[in-house]
């Protein structure tokens, strides 16, 4: 198999609350890899770290309240990125790794014209001129499709629609051809019907330019159309990681089968689903207080004892390679268990 | 844009025109009159009755209202009683001096509480923010008079570093031609202008602490760091451009703090402004000069405020848009 990319082992973030409310554990020994013009799906719900996650790549984390622990590894074409001067983060930021915001109406600067806030990122990292810089942004326009572009450079982010913002923000990122793309939650504040126009955007993109995507998202249908690998996040821990069509075709955390239950489906048999959508009883745990054991253990149809008194390590399945599908589930060692329940 | 301006201008006529009416009211019912006897200056009833009837001031007072409402229409602010000459001349001597100084204290008051705030905001709540924050807060709660006493005593009467009053050297420069007067004038300045650029720049601080460190925490700053900008055009260009566009409005407030300021200071500092020249005129009961220095300075004040208004828009593309299109 090919070098990965990027290389995320142990990674710890921990946000100290306020009003003494102790140390949220928001991302706790996350290990990962993308690899080079794949497309990673993180997928998760609110709160289970994801966010967190991507921002700690890049090292955004609001510091204080939150840090990095030591001993988490972030590893770029082989540098850690956790232990860079901050001159050599920012040769990175932007250039070589670049991301992109859920909310695109609030993560354009209101007072620059798109076209300065594209052209800025090639000014800094490429030492453009002025004016070739506008010229490349016309060109990401262009490749973002958005219509006329010579005009839209000169607009400000209030003249343009959701969507449009996106585009621009995915222009932004671009411009430097990142090898690199973090996407968090790039369509969920936009139309579905703009949602699926950027997630193809995305995808063409990827393809011309050959870069490594890690698409955030909570949609598990966003993730079955673009993802190659996915990466299933809960209570600031990785719980499954599969290929895409193994993971959907079988699903071995029993986190991640009541997630793939609750989708709606229209190829489903109604038997199956009795009528009704499936939902996980129970709701995510605070970050300050995680359960012990098997953090799923208080809300998963099968736990028993064990589960609530050790925690299970990221377990390979068997019949795949080693590394490719792993499940922190105690269920891998007693199979049984399983099929007693069903 | 246009609509929007001339509304503007019609309400700053109209309050200029509400000042002009309760400050005459006022100053009429004052007790004393403008050419009643003093210990040093007796004065024949005589003589004061022929002033009164030549002044109009024997008249009811609605009568007098009318009466200079009228001239005032023809631009006539009429004539000081305790200066001999058109009331209009005496204030238009006095409004350089006073801009001097109101222009060179918002210098000072911006240029040090624009560095504080965003220095504060960077460093927020830690012991630089927290120590800067109190002593701010100090001078915010002096009384400007007192500040420029204590200044002066210190750089004047002590150090003898600076003059400790007046605005230029009436032997060496009786007036500002050369450049050695420019900066005699400029040393002159130096005191007065701290006084009432410190006091304001205490409030200017605590302000532009707020609207930056709200700034820095909205997710477009978060953007311009994922680009890989340096820390300090993160701030200074990303945050700081728009931290400052609440910090205009403050443009227009800064106008009658400065002129209320300039009161004071320019009598403590011997500076021949505005301020000192009606607070000459409110003691010597010369109302046609009180009247026309509130009317001026009341003007100043409202159109700073258009003009802040202005300044807004043009720095805001979104209100510059929406203002074009309404």
């Amino acid at each position: 198999m090919t070098e990965p990319l990027l290389h995320v082992r142990d990674l710890k973030t921990y946000f100290v609350t306020e009003h003494g409310g102790g140390t949220a554990r928001a991302v706790d020994g996350v290990s990962f890899d993308v690899y080079p013009g794949e497309t990673l799906g993180l997928v998760g719900e609110s709160g289970c770290g994801k966010t967190v996650t991507s921002l700690s790549i890049l090292r955004l984390i609001p510091e204080p309240p939150g840090h990095i622990r030591p001993g988490s590894f972030i590893e770029f074409e082989g540098r850690n990125l956790l232990t860079l001067a901050p001159k050599e983060l920012r040769a990175i930021r932007g250039n070589r790794i670049a991301m992109i915001f859920q909310e695109p109406m609030t993560s354009l600067n209101p007072v620059f014209t798109v076209g300065d806030q594209i052209a800025e990122a090639a000014i800094v990292h490429q030492r453009l001129s002025r004016r070739a810089a506008r010229a490349r942004a016309v060109e990401m326009l262009t490749l973002v499709g958005i219509p006329d572009p010579q005009e839209r450079v000169d607009h400000y982010p209030h003249q343009m629609s959701g969507g449009m913002r996106q585009r621009v923000m995915i222009a932004m990122a671009l411009i430097c051809r990142p090898q690199l793309l973090i996407a968090d939650e790039p369509t969920t504040a936009l139309d579905v019907t703009i949602q699926a126009q950027i997630l193809e955007l995305l995808d063409r993109l990827q393809r011309e330019l050959g870069m490594a995507v890690m698409l955030i998202t909570h949609d598990l249908g966003v993730v079955a159309g673009s993802a190659d690998r996915v990466v299933v996040m809960y209570a600031g821990q990785v719980v499954e990681q599969a290929p895409t069509r193994e993971l959907f075709a079988r699903p071995l955390h029993p986190y991640t089968e009541g997630l793939l239950a609750s989708v709606p489906r229209l190829d489903t048999r109604v038997s199956q689903v009795r009528g009704r959508l499936h939902s996980i009883p129970g709701q995510v745990p605070a970050a300050t207080a995680w359960p012990a054991g098997c953090r799923f253990h208080p809300r998963c149809p099968y736990a028993w004892d064990r589960c609530a008194t050790e925690e299970p390590p990221p377990l390979d399945t068997p019949g795949s390679e080693p590394g490719t599908h792993t499940v922190r589930c105690w269920l891998l060692t007693e199979p049984q268990r399983r099929e007693r329940r069903a | 844009m246009t609509a929007w301006l001339v509304r503007r201008l019609a309400a700053a006529i109209a309050i200029v025109f509400a000042v002009v009416t309760i400050t005459f009211v006022l100053i009429h019912l004052a007790p004393g009159t403008p050419f009643g006897a003093d210990e040093q200056h007796q004065q024949d009833p005589e003589v004061i009755a022929r002033l009164v009837r030549q002044f109009g001031l024997d008249q009811p007072l609605p009568v007098q209202y009318v009466l200079y409402l009228r001239n005032l229409l023809r631009g006539e602010l009429g004539q000081s009683f305790s200066q001999h000459r058109p009331v209009a001349d005496a204030i238009a001597d006095t409004i350089p001096p006073t801009l001097t100084l109101a222009g060179a204290a918002l210098v000072v008051d911006f240029a040090i509480g624009l560095a504080l705030g965003v220095y504060q905001a960077v460093r927020a709540r830690r012991f630089g923010d927290v120590v800067l924050g109190n002593v701010a807060l100090f001078f915010h709660s002096l009384p400007t008079f007192w500040l420029g006493l204590v200044l002066l005593l210190v750089f004047g009467q002590w150090l003898h570093v600076f003059p400790v009053g007046g605005m230029r050297d009436p032997v060496l420069c009786p007036s500002v031609t050369s450049a050695r007067c420019l900066g005699d004038v400029l040393w002159h300045l130096a005191l007065p202008a701290l006084t009432l650029g410190l006091v304001g720049a205490a409030g200017t601080a605590r302000y532009q602490r707020a609207a930056m460190l709200e700034v820095v925490g909205q997710d477009y700053v978060r953007t311009a760091r994922a680009k890989g900008l340096r820390e300090r055009r993160v701030l200074l260009v990303h945050a700081l451009r728009n931290a400052l566009l609440p910090f205009i409005t403050l443009i227009g407030l800064a106008f009658p703090f400065l002129l209320t300021g300039a009161v004071l200071v320019e009598t403590v500092f011997a500076w021949p402004g505005m301020g000192r020249l009606s607070v000459g005129a409110i003691f010597q009961r010369d109302y046609p000069l009180v009247t026309g220095a509130a009317l001026v300075a009341s003007g100043v004040v409202v159109l700073g405020s258009v003009l802040a208004d202005v300044l807004y828009a043009v720095a805001d593309p979104r209100i510059r848009a929406s203002g074009g299109s309404t």
